[in-house]
Parts: C-alpha cells; sequence; structure tokens
C-alpha cells in the first residue's frame, strides 16, 4: 500500500509515518499544501492520502479536488482538530472518504484507511465488470442481430403464405423455437411445415437450420411426404446432438385431389374444421418428433382427410394451448375447435387479438389456419390460366450398341418432360409405361431372354445372371428408339418404341396373358392398364401405345 | 416373440436392381421360425416396375407355403395404383 501523508506537524507526521511502515506501507511525507502539490505532479500513485485540515500555508480541503483528479481510486481521509459536524459534512459533499478528530487514534485511523481502501478497491472491480458487461452485451446484441438477419434471409421465401395460409407467431425471444414454412411443389401441390425445436431462443432456432434446405429442395421436386419425413428425421438425427429435437406438422395439398395429407410428429393435433357439415377431425400425433428414431424406427406413413369448401385446417404449437389468456384461462385443441365452428369467418382475427394482447409468453406461439374455399378459388384461378397451354413437346431417342445397358433412359427422357412443366400424376405413368417397353424391348427384344427362365427354381437370379451377360455382348447393330410426343393441350402422350430383335407373335399374346400363376407377364398387363391404346407392330418388334393424362 | 412380424422395408424404387436385396431379407425372415407375418413397408416407395410385382408374387407364394401372412403398408401414389391395377389385394392385405 502507498500512503501520502500532508500533516505540518513534524510530530504527528513522524508518529503517523512510522506507524504506516510498521504495517508494511511505503509513505511519502509532506509538511505544506505546496509540498503536496508538487507530489501530484509526479508519477507517484497512493492508495490512500491523509490530509490535515490546518497546515501553514492553507487549508487541507483547497487540495482534495485536485487530488480527486490525480488520484480517482485513492481513499482521502482527513485529520483536523475541528469537530464541528457542518465541518465534515462540507468535506464529505467535496469528495472525502473518512476523517478523524485529532488527537488520533492510531489503530483506529488504521481500520478506516483499510475499510476506505478496500470500498474503493471494490468500486473499482464493480466499475470494470460493468465495463466488461456492457462490451458484453454490446458484441452479444451484435451477434444476435446478425443470426436473426441469416435466419431471416433463408426462410423468407419459405415464409411468404399463399392468401389462403393466415399465420400468427409470437416469439418468447428474439429467436423463435417455431418455424413455419411453405414450397410450392412443380406439380403445383402445395406443401407445409410447421416445426417446434426443443427449448427457446438461439439454440432452438439453430437446431431448425438443418431442415429448411431439405424441406425446400424434395418440397419444390413434389416428392411425397413420407419421404420428406424420411430424410429430415435422419438428418437431425445425424446432425443434432442426442438430446435435440424438432416436433413436426406436415401437411400437403394436392391439387388433383380433394385431399390433405398429414403427418404429425410429437405437435398438437392438427383440427380439420368443417364449417358445413359442423363436424371436428383431428389429426393427432401419431409419431415421435425428428431427429430421435433411427431410419428403422421411424413410421413415416401420412394420414389422408377430405376437405370440402367449407373446411379449415388449424394447427398451433404447443405455445399456444400452454399459454394462460387474461380472463380465458389455457385453450385446449378443443375449445378452438369448438369455438371456431361457432364463428369460422371471424375466428383467426379473434385468435389474433388474443395472442396479441399477451404481455409476456411462456413459450414461442405459432398458429395457423387454411382456407379451402379461398384455397379451391386459387385453384380455379390456376386453372383458367394452365388452359392456355397449348405447347407440344417431342422427343426422338435413339440408344445403340454397349450404351443400352445404361438403362436409366427412361428416367431421363421422363426428367426432361418433367423439366417442361409435365404434371406429375402423367410424369409417374409415363415413366412406367416408358421403362416396361424399354425393357421388353431390350431384355426381349434385343437380348433375347426368355421369361418363362423365371418359373424355374432360382429363375429370377439366373435370368438376371443371363442378363447381365447379355448387355456385355452388345454390337453396333442392336438399337432401341423410342419417340415420346406430348401434347400439351390435352395432355396426351404418343409413344414409339423399335427395337433391333426379331419381334414376336403378338397376335396370339392376349390368349397367353399370364395371370398370378406366372411371375412373369406383369409388364405388358401393366401398360395395358396404364394406356389408352396399345398395337404391336411389324414383325412385333415394334410399339405404339397413347395415354391420355 | 411368439407372434413375431418382419417388417421389410422398400426403396425409393422397387425395381429389377433391388431384387438381390429384396430375396436377401425376405429369405432371413422366411427361415426364421417365429415369423408369423411379414409387412412390406412402402412408404418410401415412389415407383415400382413389373419385375418388382414378380418379386412380391414370389414371396407371397413362399410364405403361403410357411403359413406367414404377407402385408403391405404405406403404398400411396403411382406405387399404389400400380400394386392395385395388378390385383396385389388378392394375395396382400394392403393398408
Amino acid at each position: 500500500m502507498h500512503i501520502l501523508i500532508v500533516e505540518d506537524d513534524l510530530l504527528f507526521n513522524h508518529f503517523y509515518s512510522m506507524f504506516f511502515q510498521s504495517k508494511g506501507v511505503v509513505v511519502v511525507s509532506t509538511y505544506t499544501l505546496a509540498e503536496a502539490r508538487e507530489i501530484l505532479t509526479s508519477a507517484e500513485l497512493f492508495d490512500a492520502i491523509i490530509l490535515d485540515n490546518q497546515l501553514t500555508d492553507g487549508e487541507g480541503l483547497q487540495l482534495v479536488p485536485a487530488l480527486i483528479e490525480q488520484y480517482p481510486d485513492a481513499a482521502i481521509l482527513m485529520v483536523s482538530a475541528n469537530d464541528s459536524a457542518d465541518f465534515f459534512l462540507q468535506a464529505y459533499a467535496s469528495g472525502l472518504d473518512d476523517y478523524a478528530v485529532k488527537p488520533v487514534n492510531v489503530d483506529l485511523l488504521w481500520v478506516k484507511i483499510c475499510r476506505a481502501v478496500e470500498v474503493r478497491r471494490l468500486q473499482r472491480v464493480s466499475r470494470q465488470q460493468q465495463a466488461e458487461l456492457a462490451n458484453w452485451v454490446a458484441q452479444e446484441q451484435q451477434e444476435q442481430a446478425l443470426a436473426v438477419h441469416v435466419l431471416a434471409s433463408l426462410t423468407q421465401l419459405l415464409q411468404q403464405m399463399p392468401a389462403y395460409i393466415q399465420v400468427k407467431t409470437k416469439p418468447r425471444s428474439s429467436f423463435s423455437g417455431d418455424i413455419l414454412l411453405q414450397q410450392q411443389g412443380q406439380d403445383g401441390s402445395q406443401y407445409l411445415l410447421l416445426a417446434d425445436s426443443m427449448g427457446h431462443g438461439l439454440a432452438a432456432a439453430i437446431s431448425l437450420m438443418p431442415v429448411l434446405e431439405v424441406f425446400q429442395s424434395m418440397s419444390q421436386q413434389s416428392l411425397p411426404l413420407s419421404n420428406i419425413v424420411f430424410e429430415l428425421n435422419k438428418k437431425l438425427n445425424r446432425q443434432l446432438p442426442a438430446d435435440r429435437f424438432v416436433a413436426a406438422l406436415f401437411i400437403r395439398l394436392d391439387p388433383r385431389t380433394s385431399e390433405l395429407e398429414v403427418w404429425n410428429g410429437g405437435m398438437p393435433p392438427l383440427l380439420i374444421i368443417d364449417s358445413v357439415q359442423k363436424s371436428i377431425l383431428k389429426a393427432e400425433s401419431k409419431n415421435m418428433a425428428l431427429g430421435i428414431l433411427d431410419e428403422q424406427e421411424i413410421d413415416v406413413t401420412v394420414e389422408k382427410f377430405k376437405w370440402t369448401t367449407g373446411s379449415y385446417a388449424v394447427g398451433f404449437t404447443d405455445g399456444l394451448t400452454d399459454t394462460e389468456f387474461v380472463g380465458h384461462g389455457q385453450f385446449s385443441a378443443d375449445f378452438l375447435a369448438e369455438t371456431w365452428l361457432k364463428q369460422p369467418e371471424d375466428a383467426f382475427q379473434c385468435l389474433e387479438q388474443c395472442i396479441d394482447g399477451l404481455s409476456q409468453t411462456v413459450d414461442d406461439i405459432s398458429v395457423f389456419s387454411i382456407h379451402f374455399n379461398q384455397y379451391f378459388q386459387s385453384l380455379l384461378a390456376d386453372m383458367k390460366v394452365h388452359d392456355k397451354k397449348d405447347g407440344r413437346l417431342c422427343l426422338d431417342f435413339k440408344i445403340m450398341g454397349s450404351a443400352l445397358s445404361q438403362v436409366d433412359a427412361p428416367l431421363k427422357i421422363v426428367q426432361t418432360f418433367s423439366a417442361y412443366g409435365m404434371p406429375k400424376n402423367l410424369t409417374n405413368t409415363l415413366f412406367s409405361v416408358l421403362t416396361e417397353l424399354y425393357l421388353n424391348a431390350l431384355e426381349h427384344g434385343v437380348l433375347k431372354l426368355d421369361s418363362a427362365i423365371k418359373q424355374a427354381e432360382d429363375g429370377f437370379s439366373n435370368y438376371y445372371l443371363l442378363r447381365d451377360q447379355g448387355l456385355l455382348s452388345l454390337t453396333s447393330d442392336d438399337f432401341i428408339s423410342l419417340t415420346i410426343d406430348w401434347s400439351m393441350d390435352n395432355n396426351s402422350i404418343h409413344i414409339d418404341v423399335m427395337d433391333s430383335g426379331e419381334g414376336f407373335n403378338y397376335q396370339v399374346m392376349n390368349e397367353q396373358r399370364s395371370t398370378d400363376e406366372f411371375f412373369y407377364g406383369r409388364g405388358i398387363n401393366m401398360i395395358y392398364s396404364l394406356c389408352t391404346e396399345v398395337n404391336f407392330k411389324g414383325c412385333g418388334n415394334e410399339v405404339t401405345a397413347v395415354i391420355i393424362g | 416373440m411368439a407372434e413375431a412380424i418382419a417388417v421389410i422395408r422398400l426403396p425409393n424404387r422397387f425395381d429389377f436392381s433391388h431384387h438381390k436385396l429384396f430375396f436377401q431379407h425376405t429369405e432371413e425372415a422366411l427361415v426364421r421360425n417365429e415369423i408369423k407375418a411379414i409387412e412390406i413397408d412402402f412408404s418410401q416407395v415412389q415407383y415400382l416396375d413389373s419385375s418388382a410385382l414378380g418379386m412380391l408374387v414370389l414371396l407371397a407364394k413362399k410364405s403361403s407355403g410357411l403359413n406367414i401372412s404377407v402385408s403391405i403398408k404405406g403404398a400411396q401414389g403411382t406405387a399404389l395404383d400400380i400394386l392395385m391395377m395388378a390385383n396385389m389385394s388378392k394375395l396382400y392385405s394392403i393398408n
């Protein structure tokens, strides 16, 4: 400890000095204001200053402002023979830490010094900690602002709902662990995902990040809900720690059916309310949240519900049903559904007002409703636009020699048509028909394999063994040519497939079309079922087929 | 496990390229004495071809010889259409 003594009495000054030195203190003694001011100009620092008031060249109090300025962290203690209360009040007001009345008891003075120095030290520590805290808060706010921005821009497009879907959200903090995403598939189907990540805040929001890309790309490709659920579960299982998971409600609306497909894993029920029939259906959670079960355990079966133009589908996170609404208590799923039935037109607005009225929430709240009347109107409007389509796409495709062994030609062709906007159901039918025709041409035409081989013991394996051998010895004379002609206005497809094989006696084929007793011949049956017209030509090495969408 | 059920999960495309795995999985189930039912999970299947139908018929034949019931679950879309078109419901209970 360093102490500056300002005391004109030689005896007192010496006495203090000796005493402090015995306590291990480094002491600087001064006797006048002038001497003390000189010390102030030096670089020396002090923890405490003992200041006498009656000095030969003035009052000690006059020095206090300069002391505070030079040593803001030092404790200043005054010793004075003046014991009037007014004097000490004035001294405290000028910034004094403590005082002692002469004659001074040095032990008491020492206690006062130690205490004052300790108070000063704590003040210093506290100031430092406050500064560090302020810095930390500022940095945290900057980082959060960045994360909010990134998350918002990542989800921006996915959160732009079509007009028939109404949404209300109220996050608990700047980050929500809830997310509602939409994506329209290339076949016109509408996908919706309401996910509730375990916990709150940034940690919960980060758990949702892996969901975004998979949901977007798979929905865009119009893949079945079950595939999307399966992939997301796999991804979350891999990317999230074992104690993190995401409850999810998936919905798919197919414009070609009046059905609503639902997969619910760990979310409150989706309410399907029919305001005309006055009925309420609930798509309850039948599965665990995503990110828990492995690929073998998860059940990705979707449920299907019929909708009418009087229907509403209402989904929400458990933040809604867990919240206490002033004057109402908690809203149960049943209460919500029954209230909705009474006033379907205003129900969402009322709910919105209730949520807006909440001063604080215990959990993130998200709720959405699909108005099927509006959805139906939007489909009608879309149909008018699509009616104008009168394009045509014709593809000629010829594969020769060893290229035939790459058997994914039908897939490549169908992908091309799909890229040109062929509806999903038509693409699926085309893929099935084309694959069967192509495999017939390849296996029976070019490779001359007999399906009867499959009947024998181990027939399947033998058949494919022979097939693989045949594919290795293809020559440049072997070919399959395909012509696929799609008229967009009536959604019809004309297919022509020809191969370099010897053909077959198709006149008698119908009589021999197989039954369940045989393990082959199904391909031709599939073609006949899927096509409105099938005709074999020439020696049987050419076939034409027509699909009407 | 007196009435054990074996679940066989199929891939996205159920066609001839899957026949080795399919037979491997079904054989494993068929040789286990406790298995009384085989469930074919179609929930991932988007597409199946005629050889897949052949594999299903073959499995149904083998299973009925061993008094094992067979069922298909989760089939949808085109895959379900093709199963129904081929009258697979005569051999399998389709959920």
